[in-house]
């Protein structure tokens, strides 16, 4: 008797696996994250960045080896959650502050079982947690090329309106409108880089890893619903974390709903919550709370039956 | 030219069809034993005619059809009958086979000569000479040749759909038979018509077998027949040869869940069983023998092979020089919906498309579901197939009926894509076969 292997079909399998496709997240952020590292300066931005993503795998380890779990907190899940939580951090802050935020990103996800079994964004609740819990930390921001502190375009918004807003730009709303592109502006590290924004969306589509429907139909709303309520569009979605949202963490495999119509709903409910929470609550910056709010109601988008080819509905006779 | 395809779903893979798609179907004498099983068909296994110790020569009929859902097996050598009795078996593991000891002289049945018919006789008598020469499809499915050509009194069937897709990697002899048997592929084809009448006549090829379509559009246009052939370039996508897909990428007709080809006027049939028709009108010969690729990464000469169905394995190794590199998988089929093999003891039977030697293995760590979606992005049926892994897992098999989990044709896609390594065609199956087993009892 010889010793072929006896399995099922298919005998062959795709190369790409969870994490090549967590790792490509990864690369997609890199020319974000450039452009971060560029405008507001090195020692600003990396070590926190590099604490973040360790802080995140040593997590991931722990957790798995307390609660004797398969060991895979190299697969890039752990290095994606704690590159995006650093990502949405104001540069600058304290470095003790994305170490717990990852700690507590990875626990989030840990509790609920592990990568596939979380409702939420790790990195968003990593966010959330610190933004609740070190408000004043959270909300200092670097200008960009310097040192001193500035406020964010949108915070000013929130405050004094788009009149506050031009004041920062010199008054010409397309000086504003091509400073922001840029990324001259305060804000976190990963959101200010437009540009580099854009360039990581296209390697995700090209490659396959995700679909168009969250990022375009999360972007087509806040557009659409700002210009309704009478806000500059565009200023809109140049401001705050929102486009970083969009392509990064609302695009979250484990955390949005994996049919098309479900991921358009899901997208458009992102986009609006979002537009909601910058007018009318009190906070400047919505992108976080309004993804973590459609996590909750993910389950049910995807709890649907995909009619099969060439389904015939029954006759009842 | 417009190329066609299917939708929703479907992707292409890596085919490795370089290895073999120029290299013409050789001859190959089998060895000193051959392996009859009876069961070698979609349907009843046939009944065993012949004893031990009798000899037979080639063409003779060794086992016999039981009904309609079943059928003939001829032998493809002349020698004696060791014996029948339980041998290993390509597909089921283990099952009834006779026994032929090669006694090299290849002495004909002598009632094997053109059958010296015309198309006087009637459809009915053509479909039981059919049945007679135990043609099953020789795609891989292997469903009677018979029952396909006799469709119900109740569907008009106007459409007759040649496939020539050849969507799993690493086969090539369909692409060769339509390169080399073209006159016999168009001689079968001129013979089905002239008794089914079809308005229209469609084959379907992949578009990386570009030089067969040309060729065959040029051999229409040289030799018309007296219904419209189009050959239609396909998108190389698998599993654009799946049944159901082929008629939807080339007539854009669905088949409704659970019904057959007829209920949209299709009858689909690969193109090496035509070429099995031709032979059996022309020649008198039954089906008794085969062409298959004989591929993968271990073999030292890769093949498109002629064998006589019941050659063993063993000396199809030997045909093609050995192995470079030792194999870790035997595949018989393709290597996307074929099956293992435990040894090199087994025969080749009539649905034998390609023999497979894969140094490398699949990944079997099966790690949790991401949810990333591409199960759902590429299934051919449109099916959730993730759901059917969370269900059998909870043992709520029941449930999957409400995802249609019977459309499923076992593609593999889902499985081959799943980034978290899920074999969740596994699990697929065993819902089937739980579903399966509540029903009748």
């Amino acid at each position: 008797m010889s010793n072929y292997v006896i399995t099922a079909s298919p005998h062959i399998r795709n190369k790409i696996n969870t994490a090549f496709l967590m790792n490509m997240v990864s690369i997609s952020l890199l020319p974000a994250t450039i452009g971060g590292i560029v405008i507001f300066g090195w020692t600003n931005t990396l070590p926190l960045i590099a604490l973040s993503i360790i802080s995140a795998v040593v997590s991931e380890a722990l957790f798995q080896k307390l609660l004797k779990l398969p060991m895979s907190y190299l697969d890039g899940s752990a290095i994606v959650t704690g590159f995006l939580l650093a990502l949405c951090c104001p540069p600058g802050i304290p470095l003790w502050l994305p170490v717990i935020g990852s700690f507590f990103a990875i626990f989030s996800k840990q509790v609920f079982g592990g990568l596939g079994h979380n409702p939420f964004n790790p990195a968003l609740i990593g966010r959330a947690f610190l933004v609740l819990s070190f408000p004043a930390h959270m909300t200092s921001w670097l200008k960009p090329f310097d040192v001193v502190t500035t406020s964010t375009p949108l915070a000013v918004f929130s405050e004094k309106g788009m009149s506050g807003v031009l004041g920062l730009f010199q008054g010409s709303v397309s000086t504003m409108h091509k400073s922001m592109f840029w990324g001259i502006r305060g804000g976190c590290i990963g959101e200010v880089f437009i540009l580099g924004l854009l360039l990581g969306l296209a390697l995700l589509l090209l490659t396959k890893t995700i679909q168009w429907y969250v990022p375009v139909t999360y972007m087509g709303t806040v557009f659409l619903v700002s210009w309704m309520l009478g806000m500059d569009p565009i200023f809109s979605i140049l401001s705050g974390g929102v486009m970083f949202g969009a392509f990064f963490m609302a695009t979250d495999y484990v955390t949005s709903p994996m049919l098309p119509q479900s991921k358009i709903i899901y997208g458009f409910g992102c986009g609006f919550i979002n537009v909601m929470i910058r007018f009318f609550a009190n906070m400047p910056e919505g992108t976080t709370f309004a993804i973590l709010l459609m996590n909750v109601i993910t389950p049910m988008l995807d709890n649907r039956i995909k009619k099969p080819v060439g389904f015939v509905k029954e006759k009842t006779s | 030219m417009k190329i066609k395809t299917f939708h929703p779903g479907g992707m292409h893979i890596p085919d490795h069809k370089d290895r073999t798609k120029d290299k013409p179907i050789v001859d190959m004498a089998p060895g000193k034993d051959l392996l009859y099983p009876l069961s070698q068909h979609v349907g009843i296994p046939a009944e065993p005619i012949v004893e031990a110790g009798q000899e037979v020569l080639i063409g003779q009929l060794i086992a016999k059809a039981q009904g309609d859902f079943s059928s003939n097996i001829h032998a493809s050598v002349s020698g004696i009958v060791k014996d029948i009795k339980e041998y290993p078996h390509p597909i089921s593991g283990l099952g009834t086979a006779i026994h032929i000891e090669n006694d090299f002289q290849y002495s004909m049945l002598p009632s094997i000569k053109p059958p010296c018919f015309e198309s006087e006789i009637n459809l009915k008598a053509f479909v039981s000479f059919i049945q007679e020469a135990g043609i099953v499809g020789m795609g891989g499915a292997t469903f009677p040749t018979h029952l396909k050509l006799n469709p119900p009194p109740d569907s008009s069937v106007d459409t007759y759909i040649i496939n020539g897709a050849e969507c799993e990697p690493y086969l090539t002899c369909d692409h060769r038979l339509m390169l080399e048997k073209t006159k016999e592929l168009f001689d079968g084809l001129q013979i089905v018509q002239s008794y089914l009448r079809f308005k229209k006549v469609i084959v379907g090829i992949e578009n990386n077998k570009m030089d067969a379509i040309e060729h065959l559009q040029n051999y229409v246009q040289e030799n018309p027949m007296d219904v419209p052939v189009e050959i239609v370039p396909l998108v190389k996508k698998y599993p654009q040869g799946a049944e159901k897909n082929l008629i939807f990428a080339t007539t854009n007709r669905i088949v409704p869940v659970g019904k057959l080809p007829f209920s949209v006027g299709c009858i689909v049939q690969n193109v090496g069983t035509l070429i099995a028709i031709s032979q059996a009108i022309r020649e008198g010969t039954p089906m008794i023998y085969r062409v298959l690729t004989a591929s993968g990464d271990c073999l030292q000469e890769p093949k498109n092979i002629r064998v006589p169905i019941g050659t063993l394995l063993s000396d199809i190794v030997t045909f093609c020089g050995g192995f470079v590199k030792d194999p870790k998988e035997l595949v018989f089929g393709g290597p996307m919906m074929g099956v293992n093999q435990r040894s090199q003891d087994v025969p080749v039977l009539k649905g034998t498309s390609g023999i497979i030697f894969l140094s490398t293995l699949e990944p079997l760590h099966e790690t949790s579901c991401i949810r990333c979606g591409r199960c759902i992005e590429n299934c051919p049926a449109g099916l959730m197939p993730y759901r059917f892994v969370e269900l059998a897992k909870k043992n709520h098999f029941e449930d999957a009926n409400h995802y249609f989990v019977n459309s499923c044709i076992e593609c593999g896609l889902c499985t081959y894509n799943c980034p978290a390594r899920i074999p969740i065609l596994n699990y697929i199956r065993v819902t089937k076969q739980e579903l399966k087993r509540k029903r009748s009892r």
